[in-house]
């Protein structure tokens, strides 16, 4: 009979217990994560940043918190002439540092080899280079499907700063091209509400 | 509801998008694989750098044999290693061999040429190495190119992706608009 009845009540147990499957994971993880302890600094009140802790639009970098906002550089190349080079420059806007996450480009298929090559320097025309050498377009930039990961250790491209692209073609015809920094403005997390980042209140 | 950002977290690992392309193809349930911390730590304020072998684009006739070159200037943490060609030949292997080595002969990246399609790629979905391999400044890298293309000249462009020392702290100087 005791027997009978610890049988019964472990299968009972079995039906109380919660399924748990991989995709619970996540939940588990962000669980995990609002029980690790808070910054000793910061006020009883939360601040605008653990407010925002669980926003994914939230990064931090050095001990500041930023909102990220989603934001694309183009330099257009209409075309760039047979047998010669076309400098255009992307210049940093000044409401906002950028985080440079992909580097995205098109071309003509005339391009193609090694019709196209890039050269990209900071500060303007003959300032500080990002490659030893010209470099073929398509070692350079991927695809909107496949970008190339070029923030894969964050790269701050600070306001106000010029970069000039150089693409020099070596075939007998015009090429065009695109090119796009892609990447996210960072603003100041106080200006959530400014730049649209803030939800809307439940209710409301 | 899944929140991308959170799924699979480590709580020891920022929150930053493009880590997760160190790995080309991740699971849904898995949290994206990265280099430990330590390693990237060492990359902190490092600039991408593209180092081009010279010749840069170098016409190959039918068959033949090059030696490329690039002295790295600053140390140097390579992630990925690119290429092109301008050859159409439609081979499994792709249609250059290469063989990159440092120091001439002091290390090698692998032990017999590695054809095209296993060697490099370009810079749509590059394959990027699992950790990042250290070359001290001064080094000399050595590329030999073989086309495999018995019939066609063949146009091959090599280059070294990844981070250098260089930069570090320039972006802080005030000359550079910070």
């Amino acid at each position: 009979m005791r027997l009978l009845l610890i049988g019964s009540r472990a299968a009972e147990i079995v039906k109380m217990a919660p399924k748990v499957s991989v995709f619970d994971l996540d939940d588990l993880a962000l669980e995990h994560a609002k029980r690790q302890a808070r910054a000793m600094n910061l006020a009883s009140a939360p601040s605008p940043a653990a407010a925002l802790e669980d926003d994914p639009q939230i990064v931090e970098l050095q001990g500041q918190h930023y909102i990220a906002k989603e934001f694309k550089y183009v330099a257009n190349f209409q075309p760039v002439p047979l047998n010669g080079s076309l400098g255009q420059n992307i210049q940093i806007d000044s409401d906002a540092d950028f985080q440079l996450i992909n580097l995205i480009g098109t071309r003509d298929a005339g391009g193609a080899g090694a019709g196209l090559n890039v050269q990209i320097t900071e500060g303007g025309a003959g300032g500080l280079a990002w490659q030893s050498a010209a470099v073929n377009f398509d070692n350079f930039f991927g695809t909107a499907q496949l970008p190339f990961p070029f923030g894969l250790i964050p790269q701050l491209m600070p306001k106000k700063r010029v970069y000039n692209i150089l693409l020099t073609n070596t075939t007998g015809a015009n090429i065009n091209a695109q090119i796009v920094f892609d990447g996210y403005k960072l603003f100041p997390v106080n200006m959530a509400a400014q730049v649209g980042a803030q939800p809307t209140p439940a209710g409301q | 509801m899944i929140n991308p950002w959170k799924q699979g977290r480590d709580p020891s690992v920022p929150m930053f998008p493009p880590l997760g392309a160190w790995m080309s193809r991740r699971k849904l349930a898995s949290a994206a694989w990265v280099p430990p911390h330590y390693m990237r730590l060492q990359l902190a304020g490092a600039h991408p750098f593209w180092y081009q072998f010279l010749p840069g684009n170098l016409t190959l006739q039918a068959g033949e044999t090059q030696l490329l070159r690039v002295t790295i200037s600053e140390d140097f943490w390579q992630i990925a290693t690119l290429g092109t060609a301008s050859s159409a030949l439609a081979a499994a292997s792709g249609s250059f061999r290469l063989q990159i080595y440092e120091d001439d002969g002091e290390y090698y990246h692998s032990k017999y040429g590695v054809n095209q399609l296993n060697g490099v790629s370009g810079a749509s979905e590059p394959g990027l190495n699992f950790f990042p391999h250290f070359i001290a400044a001064g080094t000399a890298v050595n590329c030999r190119v073989q086309n495999l293309d018995g019939s066609n000249p063949n146009t091959v462009s090599v280059v070294l992706w990844g981070y250098s020392n260089w930069w570090r702290g320039l972006n802080e100087r005030p000359e550079y608009g910070k």
